[in-house]
């Protein structure tokens, strides 16, 4: 679904999203961005990264301790005009 | 006609979609949109650039017609519109960081700010680094993407020689062109409005 595409990981926390930036940073490609327009509800922060990357991801934040109510995945599509589509990733 | 169907796409596509055709010259376009909201931002469009604006709701969506003056697409119109890209403000750089009270959080408010400055036209007509500002310049910096963006849609890049000497970063200039004091005091002189972050 996000082949090819992009997704966005929006966060409730700004500590959150700099905790969870640190942790994946090492392991793939990302970006923190501001968080796009289309997305309301978040600190302002985001990360951006490729939907290849989406399974790698959630395995990364199940394995860490944090709340799991404060972020929110998102598929953006291809470009930055596609409606923003929550991906459900908690257990 | 060129017909360009931005239904399904959320806003501001439409408006967007259809500055690139009237960008292009063309004078008469049939844009296919599927909401009230994106019509009525057409029209504005329309209007602004100087396009009749006649609208028609059909089943399958909206069509709106628009025609150019006298089928007017003259270069002077195409010069106008390619204008709309750079403003003619001045942006000083001068920290790696945006504002105080963290080092942390003012380093992602940079990245910030330039990541949604390439998104936000009218761009502006030059930015200056000085000081810690030049490390947004060099070839490992965060930023560096954005501003070849915004250095493609003609924002020109000054970075303070007598900084990145300082600093002993000249050989790791990742982007713009190496400037001195003279040529920042008549940017700044020259434009209407410098905004210093």
């Amino acid at each position: 679904m996000t082949e090819g595409g992009f997704i966005a990981i929006a966060f409730d926390s700004t500590h959150l999203a700099i905790k969870v930036e640190r942790r994946l940073k090492g392991i793939i490609e990302i970006e923190m961005i501001p968080t796009p327009r289309s997305i309301t509800a978040s600190c302002g922060l985001s990360i951006k990264t490729s939907g290849e990357k989406l399974s790698l991801i959630i395995k990364e934040l199940r394995i860490m301790d944090i709340d799991r109510e404060l972020i929110r995945i998102y598929n953006m599509g291809d470009g930055k005009y596609f409606k923003p589509k929550e991906i459900s990733w908690r257990e | 006609m060129k017909k360009v169907d931005v239904r399904g796409l959320a806003c501001p596509a439409p408006v967007i979609e259809t500055k690139k055709i009237m960008e292009e010259g063309i004078t008469e376009i049939l844009v296919l949109v599927d909401n009230d909201i994106a019509s009525k931002n057409i029209s504005r469009l329309a209007d602004k650039k100087g396009y009749s604006f006649s609208e028609e709701k059909r089943e399958d969506g909206i069509y709106l017609e628009l025609i150019g003056k006298n089928g007017e697409t003259d270069e002077k119109q195409k010069t106008s519109l390619l204008k709309d890209e750079t403003g003619d403000w001045v942006l000083l750089i001068e920290s790696d960081k945006m504002g105080s009270g963290s080092d942390e959080l003012g380093e992602i408010l940079m990245k910030g700010y330039f990541y949604a400055l390439t998104e936000a036209a009218p761009f502006p007509k030059a930015v200056l680094f000085l000081n810690g500002g030049i490390r947004l310049a060099l070839k490992e910096s965060t930023v560096l993407k954005d501003l070849k963006v915004l250095q493609e849609k003609g924002v020109e890049m000054l970075v303070c020689g007598t900084c990145l000497d300082y600093f002993n970063e000249k050989a790791n200039i990742g982007i713009g062109i190496v400037s001195n004091m003279y040529d920042i005091v008549e940017k700044i002189n020259e434009a209407p409005k410098v905004i210093r972050i």
